[in-house]
């Protein structure tokens, strides 16, 4: 129902710019998430789509329409904050019909409209109650059923499951989309959790210090990070990032670590020299006496279907996960390998990934 | 921690005497009220501890021009009066000052130094500053007009409406304006629509407040009034008699029904009084 482009967003909070020269564009029907640590820039983004912020330079259209000056009341979103900002002076009912209320909408028109959302959330029984005395679940369900029912075209979501607990939260998230993906809206949604970024969206856009790091879908963005931070964000444990220093050329299939041989997808880039981080993923990592590292085991958590198993290998510390069947001891000494073609080559002084086939991969679909 | 029995027991017998301590005059002037006069005079030379012979004497002294002992022209009606106008209309202009002040100190970070200049103002002391007003309001032929109590009254309380408000407004979460602003409202309607409504209890804790100030207030009203707009504090103060000195009788009952506003607004916003006293506590 809208399409959204934001052109080389800036915002600054007196000497501080919570957001650079950010460029995204987000398709129509499309659940895009914008996911970082605290103070990335991400619900400046948010504010400055709904219009609740200005942007110091820059410019944002919807469908094409130029929406820099539009009034947040009039560009046609519906916006839904971590603390669901429920008006707890009002019924239910009140809270749900505000925006209708203040758009002026004929009473049958918003009667109707109301009992249909709140019976699609399930809170049709509710109507009558003080919204101050809901529970925190309720309450929830009320700010979503408010942002909704205006029909927006475009549905911002500032981190609206973190303050529920986390048996609420996974109910929740299964809900969120499900109604997103029933109504069709273009929806934002701004988190700090990865579980919700990676469940929920179509693409993931990655900020970090104001500037937007990657853009792509989950698994890309899991299987192929763009720069070192995505990498180390994304993940749990992040990824494994081993420095190293060697000049790259075009074509190698084999990086030296520290004099032990790792294949690595074919490099598409020659490098002379600098620090390099060999990303891997932790279920990348094996046990395998005829790898090509040796390490003592260094620390083991067993988490049920798996088990996360530490190993120092001298220079650094590599997390495995591995299955619960695998049997590793603390003090154990043992041979550590990694799945050639999965692995990563960062240039550690710019944090950006350096080309290889897993990159062309991508390009290919 | 389980407390030691002595320890306990010390702690309600020092509560209990601190209650008595506090008690002991509210008793003593509701009592002294309808007291005749033989028992609350010294002349008798004894402490009658309670009325033996209540009468309603000391009220009907304070309402009724021609006395037996009251060398006083005026009846206490009057001065009632004064004090309902002046206190009312003085806590409106505070309050809708310091409501919308407060809002844009609290919201917008408005007027820079300004709001703690308003607290600077609350830090003199009155009797330093009311004999220029008084010259000022006799300038402006002020002084012992309703309207010259109402403004200084208005100016004097603002500063506390201002930070009582403010404190109640930075208490209700931004968003919910936001949440306001995106669903269509302009800033204006997001104040009357959600802000205000939420912070009633608020505003009717913080009137209280400055009414009770307002009411309260003797060296203001004793400065710039004269005969016709005299306030009760004052009023009490000239219940006196060349024959007997002091009618304690008399201003303890004038005391009492000067009691009974406060008590009855009190009583009437209490659901508010007591959310909004504990406003931050139950939110956080």
């Amino acid at each position: 129902m809208a399409h959204i482009v934001l052109e080389n967003l800036v915002k600054r909070f007196g000497s501080q710019t919570a957001v650079k020269e950010l460029n995204l564009e987000i398709k129509d029907r499309e659940f895009v998430s914008i996911f970082g640590p605290s103070g990335c820039g991400k619900t400046t983004t948010m504010n400055m789509i709904s219009g609740l912020l200005k942007p110091d330079s820059g410019k944002i259209y919807f469908d094409g329409r130029l929406m820099t000056d539009v009034p947040p009341g009039k560009r046609g979103v519906g916006f839904m904050f971590q603390n669901y900002a429920v008006f707890t002076h009002m019924n239910v009912y009140k809270n749900v019909a505000f925006g209708l209320l203040i758009r002026k909408q004929s009473r049958e028109e918003m009667d109707k409209a109301v009992r249909a959302v709140t019976k699609l959330l399930q809170i049709d029984h509710l109507l009558g109650m003080n919204a101050g005395k809901l529970s925190i679940n309720d309450m929830q369900k009320v700010a979503l059923a408010r942002s909704i029912v205006v029909k927006p075209k475009i549905f911002l979501l500032d981190e609206p499951l973190s303050n529920l607990d986390a048996a609420l939260r996974s109910v929740m998230r299964v809900e969120l989309k499900k109604i997103q993906q029933e109504l069709g809206q273009t929806s934002v949604y701004v988190t700090h959790d990865q579980v919700e970024a990676m469940s929920l969206s179509d693409r993931i856009a990655v900020m970090n210090h104001g500037i937007v790091e990657q853009i792509g879908a989950p698994q890309e963005i899991y299987d192929r990070p763009a720069t070192m931070f995505v990498a180390d964000f994304i993940g749990s444990p992040p990824m494994n990032l081993l420095l190293l220093e060697e000049p790259l050329k075009r074509g190698d299939r084999r990086i030296a670590y520290y004099g032990a041989r790792i294949e690595v997808p074919e490099i598409h880039e020659d490098r002379d020299s600098g620090m390099l981080a060999l990303g891997v993923r932790p279920e990348h990592v094996e046990i395998s006496d005829a790898g090509p590292l040796r390490g003592r085991v260094f620390a083991v958590e067993y988490l049920g279907t798996n088990q996360i198993v530490t190993i120092d290998i001298g220079r650094a510390k590599v997390k495995a996960r591995l299955p619960s069947t695998t049997v590793a001891h603390v003090g154990d000494t043992v041979g550590v390998a990694f799945q050639p073609q999965k692995l990563v080559l960062f240039d550690a002084s710019t944090g950006r990934a350096t080309q290889s086939a897993l990159f062309e991969g991508a390009h290919h679909g | 921690m389980e407390q030691k029995l002595y320890i306990r027991i010390l702690k309600y017998i020092l509560v209990l005497v601190l209650a008595l301590a506090f008690f002991f005059p509210v008793y003593w002037i509701f009592t002294m009220a309808f007291k005749p006069y033989v028992e609350w005079t010294a002349a008798a030379g004894k402490i009658y501890w309670y009325p033996n012979n209540p009468t309603l004497d000391n009220f009907r002294t304070i309402f009724s021009k021609q006395l037996n002992m009251n060398a006083m022209s005026e009846t206490a009606v009057r001065p009632i009066i004064n004090s309902l106008i002046v206190s009312i209309v003085g806590t409106i202009i505070a309050m809708v000052a310091g409501v919308l002040a407060a809002y844009g100190i609290s919201r917008f970070k408005a007027g820079g130094s300004l709001p703690f200049s308003l607290l600077q103002l609350r830090m003199f002391p009155p009797i330093a500053i009311i004999i220029p007003i008084m010259i000022m309001w006799a300038f402006l032929r002020m002084i012992d007009k309703w309207y010259g109590l109402v403004i200084i009254y208005g100016v004097v309380t603002l500063p506390f409406a201002t930070w009582l408000m403010k404190t109640f407004f930075d208490d209700i979460p931004n968003e919910l304006n936001e949440a306001a602003v995106v669903d269509g409202c302009s800033n204006l309607g997001a104040f009357l629509k959600v802000v205000l409504p939420l912070a009633r209890g608020g505003i009717a804790s913080t009137a209280l407040f400055v009414f009770i100030l307002n009411w309260s207030d003797f060296l203001i009203a004793l400065v710039l009034t004269d005969r016709r707009w005299t306030t009760i504090p004052v009023h009490i103060s000239k219940l006196q008699s060349a024959l007997v000195g002091q009618l304690y009788g008399p201003k303890a009952a004038l005391g009492l029904i000067a009691a009974v506003p406060p008590i009855v607004l009190g009583i009437l916003i209490q659901k508010y009084l007591v959310r909004g006293l504990t406003f931050g506590a139950i939110k956080k």
